[in-house]
């Protein structure tokens, strides 16, 4: 029954996606005469939307009425499984993500179309042209959901906790197993893996607007700065949803994958890291090509890569092409993705290319060292750092696909190539936006940077003094405070000059200078973020201390880091779908009791290997990160590793995020505000 | 511009001269300091690839094949082997494991490349095709 609710609105939503990319395209083609378009595009939109949610509803239902009749309920979710993991196993695994996918993509779609039509705005071609890219790639999604990754097949012979075979007929004679076997174990450990791959969809997904404009303009043949007004606010929204969602990912793999660290560069990590600096780097140029007209066949460039890695990270990890801890999933899925993957790249740049001749001849740069140099120098930065990612992610497949040989491309490597990349692109955080527009003179720059030098290189020396002399961290944190002192320089010196003809003070100003360029402060703050994040990365990677693999009987002490562990015994609970050790480990500093952590090893009936979770005591300086690799009633054997400055590095992602929320909001306010005509000229950053 | 002229001459001198003090006093504390004393068998275990499983290294992974080979490089480190004999050594006694760290080969050079030209390519492009000569007196500034 459910089956056949969620077979019909599936071929709803690919019929309808179908009708808004002929629809929509109609409207685009023939603007003056689109009135029936327009209104079969609305209902067509309306059709979509709703169909996805309902799609999204029958399998969220189907899980908590434990309908086993569907195969993906069969083979991915149990009785047992807890809240909210329960609702979270609608896009545990494949069929189900892509469900997620296609309601994400039709909120954007519907989205679009309010901000499209919103407060009596004139019906724009660019518009109905992006919501019919938007419907294409929709016939796509919903085109895998009735053929390789169809969610509601039914389960037409059934093992004792799974589902054998089954049919993607919803009529077919329906039998389901008593039980499942329930989601991946590593999926069901903690909160943040409920929420953490929603958000990551809405950053992944998002980028497909700003792809879908770019594509719009250029077949309309509308360069200009309406496409990449529409494109730099849909990728500040998706950009915030991604920066969320990685950091959140990063602090997931720290709470519950238990080998102490949140970022292996392993291929999913970099699938998401790889459109988020390119996205990075549009959000960059497209300033410039607003500013100053330039640039805008590199924008164009940039959204186009930044949707296509979206599909080669999808494909990377739903493919099963590269095996990791979270490409759970082997399918039919992965050529019908690797071809989607083609048709976007070769159609997209043929489609560029075909139209070079009418994007507009860029001004050229008076100088390099300017604001537009500088944020050159960023995309410059950020598109090698996303070359280097891909290669190495990519090269390993590669050279085993063409010549058979395996090589291992890891961490070591991407370390090396990534951590000058960071650095460089912190100093030119800190350095762009001290420099002017069009020409940098020395005496301007220098006014604007000797004093958050002076304090970025006492901040420098305070560390060596007090902390720590260990390369890498003091340079990153001369480097993070420049780039917070440059920002905090010219806030106060804004904020000076726009008190002097009030004669007020300077400090009651700042309010009004921040909310005066939203935009540039938001993006400021984001800069803040990053800049944390970098201590943080820093002195996790150097000032951590290990203690690898220690045998501990009951009652056995341990000196660790300052610390004395103390293994007080084991306790076990089951539930009914896992069994839980925990070892208690009570931790000592300087003669007192400060907490007791419980690294735990789960044995979930679905799972050969136990799931290892970390016991982790917070503290302000640092965190102390126990697991056990092997728990029983004689002795545990822990390993050990502090972790400094760790919260940090959450703050600084979540900042990061934060300022680009700021700036879209700060941007909405003032396009709304600059159709007035009084409206003032914006002081200039 | 008032905070560039209303500057005394005495801070425009000061100023350099902290710079420098504080540079300098950064570059002597971190070219002298003791180098960063980390576990060897840790340092050789995090470039090998743990074989039963896929992104972590043996000195990261949980898994008690790592652990095993963990225990095979604290061996021969007290055996007095070099890191190169050791690394050589782990790759002939435990055929699926790999280097995580890709080493500079003919089949490797296009990786080590790749990023390189882009670079390249892009510091061409920024200097020669979108940088044009300033025509004399147009030097204005917009802050």
């Amino acid at each position: 029954m459910l089956s056949f609710a969620g077979t019909l609105a599936v071929w709803t939503a690919l019929v309808a996606a179908g009708w808004l990319a002929v629809a929509g395209w109609r409207a685009a083609r023939d603007p003056l005469a689109a009135s029936p378009s327009i209104v079969a595009l609305r209902r067509s939109l309306l059709v979509m939307v709703l169909a996805a949610l309902a799609a999204m509803a029958v399998l969220e239902a189907a899980l908590l009425a434990n309908d086993f009749t569907v195969s993906y309920v069969a083979n991915h979710h149990s009785r047992h499984t807890p809240f909210p993991f329960n609702i979270a196993t609608a896009w545990a695994a494949l069929e189900g993500s892509i469900v997620l996918w296609g309601l994400v993509l039709a909120a954007y779609a519907y989205a679009v179309w309010r901000r499209a039509t919103a407060g009596g705005a004139e019906p724009d071609s660019l518009d109905w042209g992006a919501l019919a890219v938007i419907g294409a790639v929709g016939v796509f999604f919903f085109g895998l959901m009735v053929t390789v990754a169809n969610p509601f097949e039914v389960c037409t012979e059934a093992a004792a906790r799974s589902c054998t075979a089954s049919s993607a007929f919803p009529l077919s004679r329906a039998v389901g197993p008593p039980d499942g076997l329930g989601p991946n174990p590593l999926l069901q450990n903690h909160l943040l893996m409920a929420i953490h791959p929603p958000l990551l969809y809405l950053g992944y997904v998002g980028l497909t607007v700003p792809f879908a404009y770019g594509i719009s303009a250029l077949a309309l043949r509308r360069s200009g700065p309406a496409w990449l007004r529409r494109s730099g606010l849909w990728t500040r929204v998706a950009w915030v949803f991604l920066t969320a969602g990685i950091t959140l990912g990063a602090w997931w793999a720290y709470e519950v994958l238990g080998w102490g660290g949140y970022w292996a560069w392993d291929p999913v990590e970099n699938a998401s890291f790889m459109p988020w600096l390119v996205a990075t780097a549009f959000l960059h140029s497209s300033l410039v090509q607003e500013r100053r007209g330039m640039l805008e066949a590199w924008n164009f460039v940039l959204v186009i890569g930044a949707f296509s890695l979206t599909i080669l990270g999808t494909f990377l990890t739903r493919s099963g092409v590269i095996a990791s801890v979270h490409s759970f999933t082997q399918s039919a899925i992965g050529p019908a993705l690797l071809g989607f993957l083609v048709v976007v790249t070769v159609g997209s740049f043929a489609l560029f290319a075909s139209r070079s001749q009418q994007i507009s001849s860029p001004p050229r740069l008076e100088s390099l060292s300017s604001r537009e140099g500088g944020f050159l120098l960023n995309n410059l930065l950020l598109t090698v750092y996303a070359m280097v990612v891909l290669t190495g992610t990519l090269y390993p497949l590669a050279l085993e696909a063409f010549t058979g040989s395996e090589v291992g491309v890891g961490r070591p490597f991407f370390d090396r190539m990534a951590v000058p990349i960071s650095f460089a692109l912190l100093l030119a955080m800190g350095i762009g936006p001290a420099l002017p527009w069009r020409v940098a003179r020395a005496g301007v720059v220098w006014s604007r940077v000797h004093l958050p030098l002076q304090v970025a290189l006492a901040a420098g020396v305070l560390v060596i003094i007090t902390a720590t002399r260990v390369g890498y961290v003091v340079i990153a944190v001369i480097a993070g405070s420049w780039v917070v002192a440059v920002a905090a320089g010219r806030l106060w010196s804004q904020a000076r000059r726009a008190a002097r003809p009030k004669r007020a003070n300077a400090w009651s100003m700042i309010p009004r200078v921040i909310k005066s360029d939203r935009g540039f402060w938001g993006g400021q703050l984001a800069h803040a973020g990053v800049a944390l994040a970098a201590v943080a990365i820093a002195c996790t990677a150097n000032l951590s201390q290990t203690l690898d693999r220690v045998e501990m009987a009951p009652g056995d002490r341990v000196e660790f880091a300052g610390y004395e562990l103390v293994h007080t015994g084991v306790s076990t609970t089951r539930t009914p779908n896992r069994l839980k050790s925990s070892a208690h480990v009570e931790i000592w500093k300087n003669e007192r009791r400060v907490g007791l952590a419980e690294p735990a090893l789960s044995q979930f009936e679905t799972s050969a290997l136990p799931i290892a979770t970390p016991g982790i005591h917070h503290t302000l300086t640092q965190d102390l990160y126990l697991s056990v690799t092997r728990i029983d009633e004689e002795a545990i054997t822990l390993r050990a590793a502090t972790a400094p400055l760790q919260w940090v590095l959450w703050l600084g992602g979540l900042t990061c995020a934060a300022g680009g929320l700021y700036a879209l909001v700060g941007r909405r306010r003032r396009r709304s505000a600059s159709v007035r005509p009084t409206d003032r000229a914006r002081p200039r950053g | 511009m008032a905070e560039r002229t209303g500057r005394r001459s005495l801070l425009r001198w000061a100023s350099p001269l902290v710079i420098l003090a504080l540079a300098a006093f950064v570059a002597v504390s971190l070219t002298t300091a003791d180098p960063v004393d980390q576990d060897r068998a840790e340092r050789i275990g995090k470039q090998v690839r743990c074989p039963a499983c896929e992104a972590e290294s043996i000195a990261e992974s949980p898994s008690s094949y790592a652990a095993d080979m963990m225990g095979y490089v604290r061996e021969m480190i007290t055996e007095g082997l070099s890191d190169q004999q050791i690394l050589d050594r782990i790759m002939a006694a435990y055929p699926h494991s790999q280097m995580l760290d890709p080493p500079f080969q003919t089949r490797t050079a296009l990786l080590w490349a790749l990023p390189a030209i882009a670079l390249v390519t892009g510091l061409l492009l920024a200097f020669y095709r979108l940088r044009k000569p300033i025509p004399p007196g147009s030097m204005e500034e917009s802050p």
